[in-house]
């Protein structure tokens, strides 16, 4: 990988950062257990590693964005995840704010 | 399925005691779930390589149980930067001086002692104390108690030149050579009673003198006459250039000081402990000298640099014309 490869690689991983998280809250509206989440973040094309997503979910439980509970489903323990109130309200703000991003962004490109 | 296992064990040793068995859980549950969805494409178990494979996606064990720890430093970025520079600078001053004191010891032909070999002992002290310190320091740091009125006043980037600028500094940047030309002839003045100069060093009077006394005559004209640039520069250059070529021979010289006639009588210290001392103010000449030898190079080199540019500059105007 050449310079200009990794300088681009490291500024398209801060990019996604946060995009990540918007990706990860909108798709816990539904329910979700962590590797059918990571399935459907990769199929529309929000791809995450197993050793990002797991400690992310983690982290936003702890801030009380997500609710979680171990449940069986085929015959093996589960883990599902989902919003919880705050994380439904936090979510709305974050949309408007990446719709405002977006806009302003959009705006600058047309000059 | 062992791989995982041993995976999934190596994992565990660094999690988070409190949530280990849960996090543990819920890795081992998408490790065999992407096992079990790969077998169902290809329609058969997976053998090890391939089971391999996705555990090194999955990364090195440490770095998975550390993104469940909570984000950890040592030293954090309000103290960072302030902690490199005193480390370097530390271990910078004991790099110099321990090689002067080898070089010295070397110079005057004694053999290094073993004590010697502990010198990395003390780098590494130097380190751990001074990381120590700084981690301390971190856990009472508050990077936000910070207040614009407390930053230090504005140093004035234009009235940082070389050399004094009045009378005053003129004396101020004289007194030290005049006391140190003073104590070659009356070694107490600065030494004490029991060391002197080696002999080499009377061989030097004169230069040393001659290049003392040109030195304080260009700050006097500088004082007087500010517009004569290049007689500045051209004096710098001789001065500077003269004062090189002093240093290589007192560097070369060897034993720098001796004992006195009253060391010898004085029954107080044994001969090795005056060795050592006299080592001390060796290494401490040998110091002063190097650093003499960097400032002269490096005013001999900006004077020359000048020279070579304003001749340069002379001749692109000769051509013009």
């Amino acid at each position: 990988m050449t310079l200009d490869d990794n300088l681009f690689e490291n500024l398209r991983l801060e990019l996604r950062r946060g995009s990540l998280i918007l990706a990860v809250l909108t798709q816990l509206r539904t329910e979700q257990y962590g590797y059918t989440l990571r399935k459907s973040l990769a199929e529309h094309g929000m791809a995450i590693e197993e050793g990002t997503l797991y400690p992310l979910l983690r982290r936003l439980e702890t801030q009380g964005l997500l609710v979680s509970e171990w449940r069986e489903e085929e015959r093996r323990n589960k883990r599902f995840y989902r919003l919880s109130t705050d994380g439904k309200a936090i979510l709305k703000q974050l949309l408007a704010e990446w719709k405002s991003i977006d806009a302003s962004l959009n705006g600058i490109l047309r000059g | 399925m062992e791989l995982v296992d041993r995976y999934l064990q190596a994992v565990r040793s660094w999690l988070p005691k409190a949530r280990r068995e849960d996090i543990l859980t819920e890795l081992s549950e998408d490790i065999r779930s992407q096992i079990e969805d790969k077998e169902a494409e290809l329609g058969r178990k997976l053998n090890e390589a391939e089971v391999e494979a996705i555990l090194r996606r999955w990364g090195n064990p440490i770095l998975v149980a550390e993104r469940y720890q909570p984000h950890r430093q040592l030293i954090g970025p309000g103290l960072f930067p302030e902690y490199w520079r005193v480390l370097r600078i530390v271990l910078g001053i004991t790099i110099l001086v321990l090689a002067i004191v080898i070089v010295a010891t070397l110079a005057i032909g004694k053999p290094l002692p073993k004590a010697y070999l502990t010198f990395p002992v003390i780098l590494f002290a130097q380190f751990g104390w001074l990381t120590f310190v700084y981690a301390v320091r971190d856990r009472f740091y508050r990077p936000e108690n910070w207040n614009p009125r407390s930053l230090p006043r504005i140093t004035m980037q234009a009235e940082k030149k070389w050399g004094p600028q009045s009378v005053y500094g003129l004396a101020i940047a004289a007194f030290p050579s005049l006391w140190w030309l003073a104590g070659m002839r009356f070694p107490y003045l600065i030494f004490g009673p029991f060391f002197k100069f080696a002999p080499v060093w009377q061989a030097f009077y004169v230069p040393i003198l001659l290049l003392t006394l040109a030195e304080i005559a260009r700050q006097s004209i500088g004082l007087t006459r500010p517009q004569w640039t290049r007689f500045q520069s051209a004096a710098r250059l001789v001065i500077n250039g003269t004062g090189l070529v002093v240093c290589y021979f007192l560097l070369r010289a060897g034993d720098l000081v001796e004992t006195t006639d009253a060391a010898k009588h004085w029954g107080g210290m044994t001969t090795e402990t005056w060795w050592i001392v006299g080592i001390c103010i060796t290494a401490s000449l040998y110091l002063g000298l190097i650093l003499a030898v960097i400032t002269s190079a490096v005013i001999v080199l900006k004077e020359l640099w000048r020279l070579v540019r304003s001749g340069y500059r002379r001749s692109a105007v000769r051509h013009v014309n």
